[in-house]
């Protein structure tokens, strides 16, 4: 909103505006304006408002090349760090008023002087730089600020100032003055555009009234102390101090930097500031107790230039002696540093490749009073003068240069960089105060800007320092396929393989297969010497069977110290490469498109169909072991089942199977077979299915093969609500001819008892696309068959009995049995059970709702009874020939049925057997065996129900 | 046995049809499964095949009525094609008949006597019975013919009913009500055909209750053995 002046302008306030870079232009092009209408009111021209100006933002445009500068450093730029430490020089030199600015920021924070001149600076005072509680509870708003300057934007300011010095506190001293005298000169702009962001015009005059009774003579009007008009300003309109990138330091223009002389603000937002930089100058001038006061020491390193022979009187190996012969040996000794005790010199030889330290004691420093018993890779006791040194050859010593080096000078550098990083340490926590947490080079968490040195310099090699001692060392010797390796590893026939080895100290290699099998080493032989490289390709391995492929490698030297040999192991199997084709969803019927319609409830199977990519390997084209799981997504809520195993045959716990190359249908195990719990077979569902097999084709000897597991996901199965039928029993009692011609049924009662008619009924069930709504026993009625007689007692105690031969008799009692169902008005279908052996006959009334069969514990007398039960429910023979020459009469011909003839080309799957029906099957209404609904046989029975 | 709609219509003496149903064995032996008159004319009459025929004729042996027999081959399923016959029909009464004949084209099957309409009565007292009871129905009824039966139902609604009884009548039918029904409204019904001729007689309603459960647990405390 605008805010009227008194003079008539009405310059905007300026908006808020998001820090995009050092500070905010935006913000700052408004002020001019609001010093132009403060100056008219008091009849001064603009011109005068204008020079104000200019010397307010010195200071922070020699800040933002400052920043410009220091960005670059932090960057990596070497030339920035000459540049800016230049001109940070030149600014010292010029600026003599400078000197000390950081300190007296800090102290003038610290005391709680607010203003010189004796006015109301809130808060200040109270926020001491070593606060804890400051320097996070500012920092939680610093990085946003209020003032012109991002408060954050100063942090990679002071880091590139402590990095231009190379993070020499001696020599960040005066840079770090500079810049602190800078912004605190600056406050005093940031005070004026805080109060005119405030107040407007307004605020401008109250910063101006409030200059002129503390003395300020910056608005240059009358002080009361002094005359009247603008402060010197040198020469206002020579514009900045020169920036001068070439790294000679500033030249100038006279310029006076406000900061010579800068006062405290009288403005919050920017005391807070400057209490944050306070704390952060104080930290890097005072504050890091274990800063080291002295420069970095040099990099510590590694000499030989005194070793003038060396000889191994015993032989060149572990344990033997070696002489060092040569001049200014000196005395090896201990010093203490940081507490530890550490030797002054000490020797450096190959040790398994790598430099390592011999930490060396004479006999007459061994029994020094200080006792100390000095730490280190190898400790030996042995002669060392001035001029001979003899060493004890250590344990696996190899090759190079003999020379000495100083763990002293390591423990003194690592001592300096430990306490310049700890120090760096606090400066980031300073920081946090004006934003986010200081960012210097290569500086992470936990800090480590130095790194410490770490293990033994090498010596340089020289005409007399280079030895050959030690046995040939392998380092290592790798089988390779692809990116794996190792001492064992797996391999497919698919394969590249190969051997990779690094050995050292080694006069010769020589590679070998012991093994009879695998690939021939290159150039067809089973042993290379000195092979070029540190690798040979034995190609693609194309194994056909499960065997172990071993390989050696022998590395030899002239020391006389032995040899070195190591072998690796291929254990040659094969990758089975599992996949999961599709799944079958059955109750018993079902094509390979699951076109057959699934009823909700009906006892289901998924059968998995699952492939893989063995052929021909051990002599098969199959894998074993595979096993898996699948689990059903209810889709109406969302959740998963748990997981659930298969049922298919065989020991293993869970079952597995063979998985042929082409899987049989026919072959119940040749998918993986899931029972699905009746409850989860409801409306929409997801199966997801996971197959795997452990440990495929290991080699003899091994328990090491392929492991593979893959899943698969399969959505979109509906099951349909059952139009359920009621089905009441009426078990037979047989009287069995003597003769033989009339017999019990095997494997069922007489009569049958309720389970096996409830079992019978249930498996009958199969065949018939609903469930069963309850399937009971015809209460009251007790039915007897005799050769020649038929009887039924009645409820309520009556009998009907009728003299009559069986086969006769069988049709009377359907009937009059249909006759009695007519009577009680009962919609159920009553199934006559009659436990006879042989008992190929059946009858029922097309539609009814009465059949008469025997009862049997086969497939196909349970088929039978669907057969009779098709019958109730509409449906008509086909005539099917069978192969025994029987033919159903009546009903369709097969050509009039259709569909393959009346012949079942799916294959139906026994739920209750869990068992694939397998060879040819016939449908449900023909005579032939075995049958079974065919998918069209199914809908016609749905239908019919649908219907009812 | 006696078709349902003549129970549901509830009519008692008339007589209008014949109907009659069984099995011709291969004797040419005609084992019967329906043999009885109704009042009903809903009854079709069956288009037979030609070969069998139904005749009504009087005491001249005179063919009073003429109609046609259905017959099939039961569809038996799975065993050799049946050697019988199964026939059913049904023939419209005229005054005078005195005997039916089943007839395959010219030779007589079966003759069966057609008597004076039969007498039935029925006692029964009980209007309260219990599930644990059993009581006797008494029965009078004319003298019978050859191929007489009485059925008996209980009438358990309009539409249900549930046969007790059927074959040669008797004086008495003691009822076990332990495998009935309880409930209230029930009926006794018999149907006495005798002479192809067939009467109804209802008994008076009543109720069947469920055995009273003390009584039951009480008896079944006395029925354990000590100790």
């Amino acid at each position: 909103m605008a805010r009227k002046s008194k003079a008539g302008i009405a310059p905007d306030r300026p908006k808020s505006t998001a820090f995009t870079e050092f500070y905010r232009a935006d913000a700052l092009s408004a002020l001019p304006g609001g010093l132009h209408a403060a100056y008219a009111k008091r009849g001064r021209a603009a011109a005068e408002a204008d020079i104000v100006f200019e010397r307010l933002t010195a200071n922070l445009r020699v800040l933002r090349q400052i920043h410009a500068a220091a960005g670059r450093i932090l960057a990596g730029d070497a030339q920035a760090r000459v540049e800016l430490r230049a001109n940070l020089d030149g600014l010292a030199s010029r600026y003599p008023a400078f000197r000390g600015a950081a300190a007296r920021l800090v102290k003038r924070v610290a005391s709680g002087k607010s203003s010189g001149g004796g006015g109301s600076a809130p808060d200040a005072g109270v926020l001491h730089a070593r606060s804890p509680g400051f320097g996070m509870g500012a920092g939680g708003q610093a990085g946003m600020g209020c003032g012109l300057i991002s408060r954050a934007g100063m942090i990679p300011v002071y880091a590139g100032v402590a990095a231009a010095y190379g993070y020499d506190r001696d020599g960040w001293t005066s840079g770090l003055d500079v810049v602190a005298g800078l912004s605190g000169g600056h406050g005093a702009l940031e005070s004026l555009n805080h109060a005119f962001e405030r107040d407007g015009v307004a605020g401008v005059d109250r910063a101006i009234e409030w200059g002129e009774s503390t003395g300020d003579p910056t608005y240059g009007f009358s002080t009361g102390k002094g005359g009247g008009g603008l402060p010197d300003l040198g020469d206002p309109r020579g514009g900045d101090p020169e920036w001068d990138s070439t790294g000679r330091g500033l030249g100038g223009s006279g310029l006076r930097i406000p900061g010579e002389d800068f006062r405290p603000p009288i403005d919050r937002c920017e005391l807070v500031r400057q209490a944050c930089e306070a704390l952060l100058l104080d930290t890097l001038t005072n504050g890091p107790s274990d800063m080291p006061a002295s420069q970095r020491p040099a990099v510590p390193g590694a000499w030989a230039h005194n070793i003038e022979r060396i000889e191994f009187p015993g032989g060149r190996c572990a344990g033997q002696k070696m002489i060092i012969h040569g001049h200014d040996f000196g005395t090896p000794s201990v010093v203490r540093i940081g507490g530890r005790a550490v030797p002054n010199t000490a020797v450096v030889m190959m040790v398994g490749g790598e430099c390592t330290g011999i930490h060396v004691l004479n006999p007459e420093r061994w029994t020094n009073a200080q006792g100390d018993i000095i730490p280190g890779p190898v400790g030996e006791r042995m002669l060392w003068t001035d001029t001979r040194i003899e060493v004890k050859l250590p344990a696996h010593v190899t090759e190079g240069p003999v020379g000495f080096y100083s763990p002293s000078a390591i423990a003194m550098y690592n001592l300096w960089t430990s306490n310049a990083n700890s120090s760096a340490g606090d400066i980031m926590t300073a920081s946090r105060c004006l934003g986010t947490p200081m960012t210097m080079p290569a500086l992470t968490a936990p800090v480590e800007i130095f790194q410490p040195f770490l293990g033994v310099p090498c010596p340089p090699a020289t005409k007399y320092n280079v030895i050959a001692a030690g046995p040939p060392i392998i380092r290592s010797f790798t089988a390779r396929a692809g990116a794996q390796f190792g001492r064992e590893i797996l391999i497919d026939p698919a394969d590249e393989i190969g051997l990779a080895w690094s050995v050292i100290n080694a006069d010769h290699v020589a590679v070998r297969r012991v093994s009879t099998a695998g690939p021939a080493l290159p150039g067809g032989v089973d042993r290379l010497d000195d092979p070029p490289g540190s690798s040979v390709s034995l190609g693609v391995s194309g194994h056909d069977i499960s065997i172990n492929f071993v390989y050696q490698l022998i590395a030899t030297n002239a020391n006389g110290c032995g040899d070195a040999t190591e072998e690796v192991i291929f254990h040659a199997s094969k990758r089975p490469r599992l996949t999961i084709d599709d799944i079958e969803v059955t109750h018993g019927i079902q094509t390979r498109t699951n076109s057959v319609k699934l009823i909700a409830g009906k006892p289901t199977v998924v059968r998995v169909y699952a492939g893989h990519g063995v052929e021909n390997f051990n002599g098969t084209n199959t894998v074993s072991g595979v096993t898996g799981r699948l689990r059903v997504l209810r889709q109406w809520d969302g959740s998963w089942s748990p997981w659930l195993f298969p049922i298919n045959s065989g020991s293993a716990s869970p079952p597995a199977i063979t998985l042929p190359k082409t899987v049989n249908r026919m072959q119940t195990d040749d998918t993986l077979n899931f029972q699905i719990p009746t409850d989860l077979c409801t409306a929409m569902v997801s199966f997801e299915v996971e197959i795997s097999v452990d440990n495929f084709a290991a080699p003899a000897g091994t328990t090491i093969g392929f492991s593979e597991k893959v899943d698969k996901r399969f959505d979109g199965f509906t099951f349909h609500p059952g139009l359920g039928i009621a089905l009441k029993f009426a078990p037979v009692t047989i009287v069995p001819d003597p003769n033989g011609v009339f017999n019990v049924q095997p494997g069922i009662s007489n009569p049958p008892t309720d389970d096996e008619c409830r079992r019978f009924l249930t498996r009958t069930m199969q065949h018939i696309p609903t469930n069963a709504d309850s399937i009971s026993k015809l209460e009251n009625f007790a039915i007897t068959l005799r050769m020649d007689s038929i009887t039924i007692d009645l409820p309520g105690g009556g009998r009907i009995q009728r003299a009559i031969s069986f086969d006769i008799g069988g049709n009377i009692l359907l009937e009059v049995m249909t006759f009695l169902h007519q009577q009680v008005d009962d919609t159920s279908i009553w199934a006559i059970l009659v436990p006879t052996s042989p008992g190929p006959w059946g009858r029922a009334h097309i539609p009814g709702n009465d059949y008469i069969c025997w009862i049997g514990t086969g497939a196909s007398d349970e088929a039978s009874s669907a057969h009779e039960l098709a019958h109730c429910l509409s449906q008509e023979h086909i005539g099917l020939r069978c192969g025994n020459g029987d033919r159903a009469s009546g009903g369709d011909t097969p050509e009039e049925w259709g569909e393959d003839g009346g012949r079942v080309v799916d294959v139906p799957f026994d739920v209750a057997r869990n068992s694939a029906v397998s060879g040819s099957v016939f449908d449900l209404m023909t005579y032939c065996q075995p049958k079974w609904s065919s998918p069209q046989r199914w809908q016609r029975i749905l239908d019919y129900l649908g219907g009812r | 046995m006696i078709g349902r709609d003549l129970l549901i219509a509830g009519k008692t003496t008339e007589i209008e049809t014949i109907v009659f149903g069984g099995f011709l064995l291969a004797d040419l032996k005609f084992e019967p499964v329906q043999l009885y008159s109704t009042h009903s004319a809903d009854i079709a009459p069956p288009t037979g095949n030609g070969e069998y025929f139904a005749e009504l004729r009087d005491g001249t042996d005179r063919a009073l009525q003429r109609e046609p027999i259905a017959a099939e081959r039961p569809l038996v399923c799975g065993g050799k094609a049946p050697n019988f016959w199964k026939l059913d029909g049904s023939i419209a009464w005229r005054e005078g008949a005195v005997k039916l004949l089943l007839m395959k084209k010219d030779i007589a099957i079966r003759a069966f006597q057609v008597g004076p309409p039969p007498e039935l009565s029925l006692q029964w007292s009980a209007k309260a019975v219990k599930r644990s009871e059993k009581h006797e129905l008494r029965m009078r009824y004319s003298r019978q013919s050859a191929d007489a039966y009485v059925q008996l139902f209980l009438e358990v609604t309009a539409t249900k009913y549930l046969t007790l009884a059927l074959g040669e009548p008797k004086p008495a039918y003691v009822i076990d009500f332990s495998s009935l029904p309880a409930g209230q409204e029930f009926r006794l019904v018999a149907a006495y055909t005798s002479g192809l001729r067939t009467v109804l007689q209802r008994t008076g309603r009543f109720s069947i209750a469920e055995k009273a459960k003390s009584a039951k647990s009480k008896s079944s405390r006395r029925a354990t053995p000590a100790g």
